[in-house]
This record gives C-alpha cells, sequence and structure tokens, in this order.
C-alpha cells in the first residue's frame, strides 16, 4: 500500500537551533498516527512543514506522491495550533469560506458538525470561548474529506467535557480511506485512538512502531511508555 | 482568486465605509463652511481630505498583508490551495479596488464641496476619450506597480529575516534600497536612451527630455520614455514572479 506521507531525513534549522534531525516517517492510508513528544521537540515543526507553511532546510516530504504545495493543499486538512479564524466572521461565514476554498468541503456534514458541539452558526468568531474556538476549527476540518489530516494539538485548552466531544468527533468522522496525525501532551485522553505512535525529542524520532504492539511488547499504556521514554 | 478577492474586500468593508464616512462628514462641515471660510482655506483642506484619506486606505492595504505574513491569519490564507500568484493578484485587485472607492468617494466629495454649479454633464462632454484612457491606465499602474515592490519587500523580508521585528524593519531597508537602485536605473536609463513615443499618434522623438512628459501630456500629447516604459514592466514583472515563488516555495510561517 502506497504511504499517504513519506519524510525521509527531514531537518529544520533556524540561526542558532536545529528543530529537526532527520525525521524518518511513512503514514499508510486508514492510520491514526501519533506523534509525541514535550515541547520544544519539534512536532508542530513537522506538522508545519506537511502542512506546506514551513519548508525544510534537507530532506524529503512526499504528500500522496507530491511535494508539498497547491495540490497537497487541497488533500490535506490542516488544524494549526493557533487561533487562525478572522475575527469579523461569523461561524457560519467560516463555514462558508471553507466550502468555497476546499471542493471536499461537506457542508451538511459541517452543520452536523456544528450542532453536536453545540455551536450557533450566528455566533461571531471573536465572542467564541477557547474552547468553542477549538471545537469549530475542528468540526471544520473535519468536514472536508481529505486524505490526510493533520491536528496539532486538538484537546489543548479544552476542558475535561469537550475533549470527550472531540475525541468523539474524530473517531466518529474519520474514514478508513483517509489518515490522521495528531500531535498532543494529553497521551492519557487520546491514546485509545492511536494505531501507531512515534515519539519525537529534540527532533529526532526516539521510538515509532504499532500502539497495540508498543502496549504488549512494554506492557504498558503509551502514556506511560510516554512518560518513561521522556522522563 | 475571484474568491481571494470577495472575502478580502469583506475583511477591509468596515475600513472603507469608515474612511467613506469620514470623508463625506468633514467635505459636508466644509459646504457649510464654505461662505464663512476664504476659498483657499477650503479647498487646501479638501485636498488634504483627499490625500489623507488615500494615505489611510494605501497603509490599510499594507497592513492586511502584514498580518497575513506576520500573524496567525496567515495560517488561513497559506494552507488554502492557492498558488502565490493567485494570492498575489488578489491581494493586488482588492487594493486597487479598495482604494479606487475611496479616491472616487474623496474626489466626488471634494468636487460638491468646491463647485459652484454642480454639472456632470458638461464633466463628462469636456472629457477627452483618450486623455481618460492613459489616465486610467497610468491610476492603475501607480498603484498595482507601487504595491508590488512594496509586497515583494514585505515577503523578501519575512523569508529572509524569520523574526516579527526585525522582518518589518528588515522590510523597510529593503524597499529603501529597491527604490532607490530602480529610480537610479531608470534615470539612467532616461540619459542614455532618451527615444520616446507619442501615443497620440505612435510617432517617435530621438532628442525628446523625458522630465517635460507631464507638460507634453497636458497638451494633449502622451509622451513615455520607451526605455523607462520597458525597463517598469519588466521590474514589475521580475518582481511579481520572484514574490510568487518566494510565497510558494520559501516563506515560513
Amino acid at each position: 500500500m502506497d504511504n499517504i506521507l513519506e519524510s525521509k531525513k527531514i531537518c529544520k534549522s533556524y540561526l542558532n537551533k536545529k528543530a529537526l534531525r532527520g525525521v524518518d516517517l511513512n503514514i499508510i492510508p486508514g492510520k491514526i498516527v501519533g506523534l509525541l513528544g514535550p515541547n520544544g521537540s519539534g512536532k508542530t515543526t513537522f506538522l508545519k512543514i506537511a502542512a506546506g507553511i514551513l519548508h525544510q532546510s534537507s530532506g524529503e516530504i512526499i504528500i500522496d506522491g507530491q511535494i508539498p504545495g497547491v495540490y497537497t493543499k487541497s488533500i490535506v486538512s490542516y488544524l494549526p495550533d493557533n487561533e487562525y479564524l478572522l475575527k469579523w466572521m461569523k461561524i457560519k461565514d467560516a463555514v462558508r469560506y471553507f466550502k468555497d476554498f476546499y471542493s471536499d468541503f461537506d457542508e451538511i456534514k459541517a452543520k452536523e458538525l456544528l450542532v453536536f458541539m453545540n455551536l450557533d452558526e450566528n455566533s461571531t468568531v471573536k465572542s467564541l470561548s477557547k474552547g468553542m474556538k477549538e471545537k469549530l476549527k475542528l468540526t471544520l476540518v473535519l468536514s472536508r474529506k481529505a486524505k490526510l489530516y493533520i491536528l496539532d494539538e486538538p484537546l489543548g485548552g479544552v476542558d475535561p467535557t469537550a475533549r470527550e466531544k472531540i475525541l468523539n468527533a474524530i473517531v466518529n468522522n474519520f474514514s478508513a480511506e483517509s489518515s490522521m496525525i495528531i500531535t498532543t501532551h494529553l497521551v492519557n485522553d487520546i491514546e485509545r485512538i492511536f494505531d501507531e505512535v512515534a515519539f519525537i525529542s529534540d527532533g529526532e524520532i526516539v521510538l515509532k512502531g504499532n500502539a497495540e504492539e508498543l502496549r504488549m511488547d512494554r506492557k504498558m499504556s503509551i502514556d506511560e511508555l510516554y512518560r518513561e521514554v521522556f522522563k | 482568486m475571484f474568491k481571494l478577492i470577495k472575502y478580502e474586500l469583506r475583511a477591509t468593508f468596515l475600513t472603507i465605509i469608515g474612511i467613506c464616512t469620514t470623508v463625506i462628514i468633514a467635505n459636508l462641515f466644509l459646504m457649510t463652511k464654505k461662505n464663512s471660510w476664504n476659498s483657499e482655506t477650503v479647498i487646501g483642506l479638501s485636498g488634504c481630505l483627499i490625500i489623507g484619506a488615500i494615505i489611510v486606505i494605501f497603509i490599510s492595504s499594507l497592513k492586511i498583508m502584514s498580518k497575513y505574513l506576520h500573524e496567525d491569519s496567515g495560517y488561513l490564507l497559506f494552507t488554502l490551495p492557492q498558488s502565490g500568484k493567485s494570492i498575489l493578484t488578489s491581494r493586488l485587485i482588492t487594493a486597487l479596488i479598495q482604494i479606487s472607492i475611496v479616491v472616487l468617494v474623496s474626489f466626488l466629495m471634494s468636487y460638491l464641496t468646491l463647485t459652484d454649479e454642480i454639472s456632470f454633464s458638461s464633466f463628462f462632454e469636456n472629457i477627452k476619450f483618450n486623455l481618460a484612457i492613459y489616465y486610467l491606465i497610468s491610476y492603475i499602474w501607480m498603484i498595482v506597480s507601487s504595491l508590488t515592490i512594496i509586497y515583494f519587500c514585505m515577503i523578501m523580508g519575512k523569508v529572509a529575516l524569520k523574526g516579527k521585528k526585525i522582518g518589518k524593519v528588515g522590510t523597510f531597508i529593503i524597499f529603501i534600497i529597491l527604490s532607490m537602485v530602480i529610480s537610479w536605473l531608470s534615470f539612467k536609463l532616461i540619459t542614455v536612451l532618451p527615444q520616446t513615443l507619442n501615443l497620440s499618434d505612435f510617432s517617435i522623438n530621438t532628442n525628446y527630455n523625458a522630465l517635460d512628459t507631464a507638460l507634453s501630456t497636458s497638451s494633449g500629447g502622451f509622451i513615455i520614455n520607451i526605455a523607462q516604459t520597458i525597463f517598469n514592466i519588466i521590474i514589475f514583472i521580475g518582481l511579481f514572479i520572484s514574490s510568487s515563488f518566494l510565497i510558494d516555495r520559501k516563506l515560513d510561517l
């Protein structure tokens, strides 16, 4: 089966810092991959390169057979870890925006997800709390029928009840033809949905494998393994 | 691309309305003072309003690009399946529309303030079609080419100098240097290649002093320096392509 994402020896350097040091990571269709690591380990940098808004210093990244660009942006649904929606927008404007620009956007699914997330489409983006903004972003991203979903800290700043709701939304809206890569600190909350995990530390993948096999081999949960790896 | 224009216009809708409302109210105020203040003061203030409104909308157009490059809204724009060329073209067209709306309202209000007799029919009767086309093209060219230079400097500043503050300072320095280089080369070209083209009859004059262009235009001729015009077009195309390339291949958020 062809990989939806292939990265070979991806490095990213800034003036005085190496953010990535040769990351090799492949993702096959139908899998949810957890990219786990502490702050500053390079998770977001890697995701930004895959999303096409950051460029690697060396190495190669291929998504659905192409280097990041206009085509890959049309098949990648990216949830960044910031408040990127325009402040003048109402929720319905944001939905229309995504519908206008992404041919794979499913407006009916978006409306169902808005109901599920208890979001009023007439609310303005700037009036939403952090948790509600996170739910809105996730609604928009999951309403696309993308080949690859890239979710950067989808549970960041969200209360435990909302976390459960978000996780259910992710699981219920994930299809077997798609793939997903998720970064998080909240491993315990989210580990149940991972098919595979990759632990990243100081810009390098230090451990990766099938989530279930790792649990069996190490006789511990992914959360416990995370604590072991990064202790 | 047109969808981008639609959303960008929507985003700046309130700014345009705000500037136009201010210009209209200020001109209405000037109208009430027309008979009590001397005419030079009214003309001067009306002119200041036009210049002020244009400066504000021009800066607003630059701020939008700056926000895309330095703030979180860039994540929304630059993750869209749109090429750098498409993003840049939509930004230029949007800025042209925004500036034109403000220019139109400002000049119209200024005309209504200063004229003693409102007569649009005589105004349109006196307009020469070819002169109007010449000024329209010059106006569009002036806005699009100057914005292209500034947008290039902004993108270059962001690409070369990653930090937000240093990127903005760098943009200014790059702009100053680039403007000086373009002006110097342009002046040298006029000196070395003084041939001009009269657009009214397409005649070429080899001994024309290009610095007299404005005088010649007012007397009915539309004279341009051939070498300088070609140079300006090449610079515009070069900066546009370079900016698009930088957005596609080098821009890091």
